[in-house]
């Protein structure tokens, strides 16, 4: 019972940054259209963040969290700007033309921060050591204070997200902009300035998943292409675009990693998930918060 | 703040928050397919004209290309003072026109008060959000039972209004409106012209109208242009159009 309930635990502390960066890929596709497959290695970007802040400044990652959070706009920005835009707005091809070139760009992008981060970084593990230490016991069940409190990070920022979407009349903007575009833009909303900021806005969620997760997991230059695949599985699970089940979806595939991992084998943590995806998508093909729509 | 269009001279005059429209030779080309062909026509501050024609003459592209969506391959509008070509259709609403589409697009998964609010996203900051709603709801006091309510799950009719609504929350100069009688049950269109009467009555708005409905129209509108495959063919009061021999040939298409 102990073991469950520690399993369980642990897969919810970790599944709460799997929803939180996911929500950033399905924020930006719900709202521009646009596949990321540079996304991993975003949140490969706010790891290195959290560990150069530490190493050189001797800055926590929870303060870091801050310039991650602000540096990690800004290359979403530059990102968009330089290479996501020019594959909104080409004149005469079709939509299936663009999504390609999307491919191949974004993945030429994924290519270049993880050879660039090699480049400085080497291919060595590097890790924050020793911040948030602690070790909770709570009736058998440990819980370490990193994972603890990045979970409770995650929590908070994925909440402030969702109240902004739904509370602020920016938000409501870019909303109304994914039910439509046309529309949205005779009441007087840059469709333009809503697609850069939700992408923009989509990666720096990432970073900051990326910024906590560093206070316990160490990274690698190739650290991301295993966060794109369980950020592919879990927005597929939340429902393409809905960021509240890319977030319920998160926690649930944290929870399959951790089941798989202990009553499996470590292994074959990500074989449990893809039996998990494969189940979802026979029998939920919608997702698992369905009927919810689309960013709301 | 008091609302200006409230206020009108002791002869009846329209406050000055109405916009004249003034639209010379413009041509709209999709594709090889010439849509509009060099259609000049002013609306006066404050007149209630229709756009009638047949479908597929080239009402909504007009409407279109009056606030950005198309853009002409040739001539000028002016709305005002303004010129209103070359202008992203983002920021048309905020020069004071607002367009109600064909069909409504209200925001579905927005509730109604979000869509009214989203209708003031371009309103110049003077203006109080608060008393425009009031007007709005003074007007369709359904969107206010409403209010909470997913627009999608609105009837046509209740989206109509909300649509209505959306725009007169931009306080506009001028009013677009393509169609709004479009599939609605005829004790409801009635009720809508009524409401638009009202609105160019009360709040001395400019409005320029597409209607199908030509008999309909004919209850509301002062001057009406004729549109045939892209050209006027026809300007002229709503008596001229009455008796017109012409109106008659244009819609039956003989």
């Amino acid at each position: 019972m102990t073991t469950l309930v520690q399993t369980l635990v642990s897969g919810i502390l970790v599944g709460g940054l799997y929803g939180l960066f996911s929500s950033g890929l399905t924020l930006i596709f719900g709202i521009t259209r646009v596949i990321n497959f540079a996304h991993g290695d975003f949140v490969t970007l706010g790891m290195y963040g959290a560990v150069l802040l530490f190493a050189s400044l001797g800055l926590s990652p929870l303060i870091g969290i801050i310039p991650v959070a602000i540096l990690s706009f800004l290359i979403g920005a530059i990102v968009y700007r330089v290479i996501v835009r020019r594959t909104l707005s080409v004149k005469g091809i079709s939509a299936i033309d663009a999504q390609h070139g999307q491919l191949v760009l974004t993945l030429a992008v994924s290519i270049l921060i993880s050879n660039l981060l090699l480049m400085f970084f080497g291919p060595s593990p590097r890790a924050v050591q020793g911040v948030l230490p602690a070790v909770y016991e709570v009736f058998g069940v440990y819980i370490q204070q990193a994972r603890l409190v990045s979970f409770l990070i995650a929590l908070v920022v994925f909440l402030l997200l969702y109240i902004a979407l739904q509370r602020t009349l920016y938000g409501k903007a870019i909303r109304a902009t994914v039910d439509d575009r046309d529309m949205a833009s005779m009441v007087g909303i840059d469709p333009n300035k809503v697609y850069a900021v939700s992408f923009s806005v989509g990666i720096m969620l990432t970073g900051i998943a990326g910024c906590v997760l560093a206070t316990y997991y160490p990274v690698t230059p190739t650290t991301g292409a295993g966060f794109l695949i369980i950020a592919f599985v879990t927005v597929v699970m939340g429902g393409l675009g809905n960021i509240v089940g890319a977030f319920v979806a998160g926690l649930l595939v944290g929870i399959i990693q951790q089941v798989t991992a202990i009553y499996v084998a470590v292994d074959l943590q990500d074989v449990g998930l893809f039996l998990a995806f494969v189940l979802v998508l026979v029998l939920r093909p919608q997702g698992i918060l369905s009927g919810r729509k689309a960013s709301a | 703040m008091r609302a200006p269009w409230r206020t009108r001279t002791a002869d009846g005059e329209r406050a000055s928050t109405a916009a004249s429209l003034r639209v010379q030779n413009l041509s709209v080309d999709y594709g090889n397919i010439r849509a509009l062909v060099d259609v000049s026509f002013e609306l006066r501050p404050g007149e209630f004209m229709g756009v009638l024609g047949a479908n597929g003459a080239g009402k909504s592209t007009l409407l279109k290309s009056i606030s950005g969506l198309v853009r002409p391959a040739a001539g000028s509008i002016r709305l005002g003072d303004g010129e209103l070509v070359g202008i992203p259709a983002h920021r048309i609403p905020a020069t004071g026109l607002a367009h109600v589409p064909e069909r409504r697009r209200v925001f579905p998964s927005l509730s109604v008060q979000d869509n009214l609010a989203l209708g003031a996203y371009a309103t110049p900051p003077d203006r109080s959000r608060a008393e425009l709603l009031d007007e709005v709801l003074t007007l369709f006091p359904r969107l206010k039972e409403r209010a909470t309510q997913l627009a999608g799950s609105l009837s046509g009719g209740e989206q109509q209004m909300l649509a209505v609504g959306r725009a007169l929350m931009l306080a506009p100069r001028l009013l677009m409106l393509d169609e709004p009688s479009l599939g609605l049950a005829p004790v409801i269109v009635e009720e809508m012209f009524d409401r638009l009467a009202a609105i160019h009555r009360e709040l001395g708005v400019s409005i320029l109208l597409i209607e199908q409905n030509a008999t309909q129209a004919l209850e509301v509108i002062e001057r009406a242009i004729v549109l045939t495959t892209g050209e006027v063919t026809f300007t002229g009061t709503r008596e001229e159009l009455g008796d017109s021999e012409y109106l008659k040939r244009a819609y039956l298409g003989l």
